[in-house]
């Protein structure tokens, strides 16, 4: 069994589950030495997995599935067994803009979730112009969620607004010297525009999708396949780590060591806060209360649900990412997403798994019970708000 | 003749390497260094080949130029054309990453970079070297005020002090510098001025 293992991540809070697998040393428990790298793209990320330099990364849910479809640049298969949590970004959108909204439009923010019409209505009144978003890759829980959010309120891409990919390490800065209008990424990039008093949250992908898809961990199909017991040993290892996540003052401890120059090297309390449900949209109001900010383990998190993959597809068909959609995607989506290593990991850990790889489109506002697993498992709100992230 | 483009945060790195490919017979190169807009300087010089440093988190915006508009150069990953493997790992390990705009021939493209894993090898191996010399300064530096401490304390000679701290480090499996700092920061906390 390999156990010298090297997993990349990006500087974001949700890298946590792999950082407290480290630090509280379940890699170890499970026999394996893991040395976590910083990388500063997802490019990188890509390359360095494709190519055994890394041996499983931090991805953004939809990357395995454009690597395996070939619409990723290299085309070199990957695939997840594990989901590293849900929701844990936000639309932040520029301080003067939201005032213009705030001053002239008010009751568009008068809504559950923010809609963009205020946005349009400025639009449309001010001299034409261009907003500029960026969002953190092509595929991407947050590229998808924009331009969802974006074209809801009547907002046309391309015309009235342009979406530029920039890493979510650089946001603020852009933010800060205007190059952007606004943008999606993950924290603690949202909270330190709000704390710096240049940006406010419209929304976050909890309001937009209550407990939807975001990161997993990558690894190429050909590392799985030589590789077998290692990766169940890394998925049980994890799967602890995101339990303990789960504890309010193991939340208190990851945030602190999260600050860490190696990990996000920014202050505590830009991480802190949303870890434990609190969460600041404006520097001018008092936190809300936000429980499912981040979730790392509770409501099935870590499964890699295949309802989420078919519902990367038909966003990437949306948005041109891909030019027609696969032939047989049940077969597609079960080697990308692999719920049977999932599983066998759970089983192993005596935790409840679901038996289903579809999540049928639940519109619950309520916490609900999942039947169809191995022991029924407590899930939490599953609305989604916006039609066009609705599947089928 | 194909333009090049070379994307670095390290101006050093950036000059040797354009050096070297000037001598390898490359005579249209474009620098662009940290902090300018990359999307601009590609837009105004069409580069036909962007070699760039993978420190760089500029990677991702310059891939998704393969999304936006027809006016605009499409950059494709090098690699993926590439069945050289072994090229391709010597790249990314030696963190550099490489761009071929449309459907660039790639045979002389290969030779680009080998140039640029070889210049960006020789740089990471000078930094180690560095860093390497200035980490033993440091180690000598604090293994001698922590030899000062224990000369004082225990009234040693200085041969016995620097045995001590050799045992010291070797009983706690770690290097002496590192014990003679963990020894000179507990005994500040003991209060000791030093």
């Amino acid at each position: 069994m390999k156990q010298e293992l090297r997993i990349g991540f990006l500087p974001l809070t949700d890298c946590a589950v792999l950082v407290a697998a480290l630090e509280r040393g379940f890699f170890e428990k499970y026999g394996l030495h893991v040395t976590l790298q910083r990388e500063v793209s997802w490019a990188n990320i890509r390359d360095r997995v494709a190519f055994g330099e890394l041996d499983a990364a931090h991805m953004l849910a939809p990357m395995p599935l454009a690597a395996t479809l070939g619409i990723d640049g290299l085309g070199i298969p990957m695939q997840a067994a594990f989901s590293l949590g849900l929701n844990g970004s936000a639309i932040t959108v520029a301080s003067p803009l939201m005032e213009a909204i705030r001053q002239h439009y008010p009751q568009a923010l008068c809504t559950s979730p923010v809609r963009s019409h205020g946005l349009k209505h400025l639009l449309s009144a001010q001299t034409p112009r261009k907003l500029v978003f960026g969002c953190v890759y092509p595929f991407s829980q947050h590229h998808y969620l924009l331009q969802a959010w974006l074209q809801d309120g009547g907002l046309v891409l391309g015309q009235d607004v342009e979406i530029r990919v920039i890493p979510p390490q650089q946001m603020v800065e852009s933010l800060a010297q205007g190059q952007i209008d606004g943008y999606c990424a993950g924290e603690p990039w949202n909270q330190q525009a709000v704390s710096r008093g240049i940006g406010q949250v419209a929304v976050t992908s909890y309001d937009l999708w209550n407990n939807g898809p975001e990161k997993v961990l990558g690894v190429t199909q050909a590392w799985a396949e030589a590789n077998p017991e290692t990766h169940q040993a890394l998925l049980c290892a994890l799967l602890e780590a995101a339990h303990w996540l789960e504890e309010p003052h193991n939340r208190v401890r990851i945030a602190e060591l999260l600050t860490r120059p190696e990990y996000l090297d920014v202050p505590l309390a830009l991480i802190q806060p949303p870890l434990l449900g609190r969460y600041r949209y404006a520097p001018d109001e008092p936190e809300r209360l936000l429980p499912d900010f981040n979730v790392f383990a509770r409501y099935a998190a870590n499964f890699p649900w295949h309802s989420h993959g078919a519902y990367f597809l038909a966003q990437m068909h949306a948005t041109g990412q891909l030019a027609t959609l696969p032939a047989d995607p049940v077969a597609l989506l079960a080697k990308v997403y692999c719920t049977p290593l999932y599983r066998l990991a759970a089983e192993t850990l005596s935790l409840p798994y679901p038996t289903v790889d579809y999540l049928s489109s639940v519109h619950c506002l309520a916490p609900w019970v999942l039947r169809d697993a191995s022991q029924p498992i407590a899930m939490g709100n599953s609305y989604v708000a916006l039609e066009r992230l609705r599947l089928g | 003749m194909h333009k090049l483009m070379l994307v670095d945060q390290d101006p050093d790195r950036s000059a040797s390497l354009e050096v070297a490919l000037l001598a390898a017979g490359y005579a249209h190169i474009i620098r662009v260094g940290q902090g300018e807009n990359l999307l601009a300087a590609v837009r105004t010089h069409q580069p036909d080949i962007i070699l760039i440093d993978m420190q760089s988190p500029d990677r991702d915006t310059l891939e998704s130029l393969r999304n936006v508009s027809r006016e605009m150069p499409k950059p494709i990953v090098f690699f993926a054309e590439q069945s050289d493997l072994d090229t391709t790992r010597a790249a990314i390990s030696a963190g550099v990453s490489a761009y071929i705009v449309d459907d660039l021939p790639g045979k002389r493209l290969k030779s680009v970079l080998e140039v640029a894993i070889a210049r960006f090898q020789e740089h990471q191996k000078l930094k180690d070297e560095l860093e390497d010399y200035k980490s033993r300064l440091q180690d000598r530096k604090d293994v001698d005020k922590a030899k000062g401490i224990l000369m004082q304390h225990r009234n040693l000679t200085e041969e016995e002090a620097y045995q001590l701290l050799r045992k010291m480090a070797m009983d706690r499996n770690m290097k002496i510098g590192e014990a003679a700092r963990n020894f000179v920061a507990a005994m500040a906390l003991l209060g000791g001025k030093f």
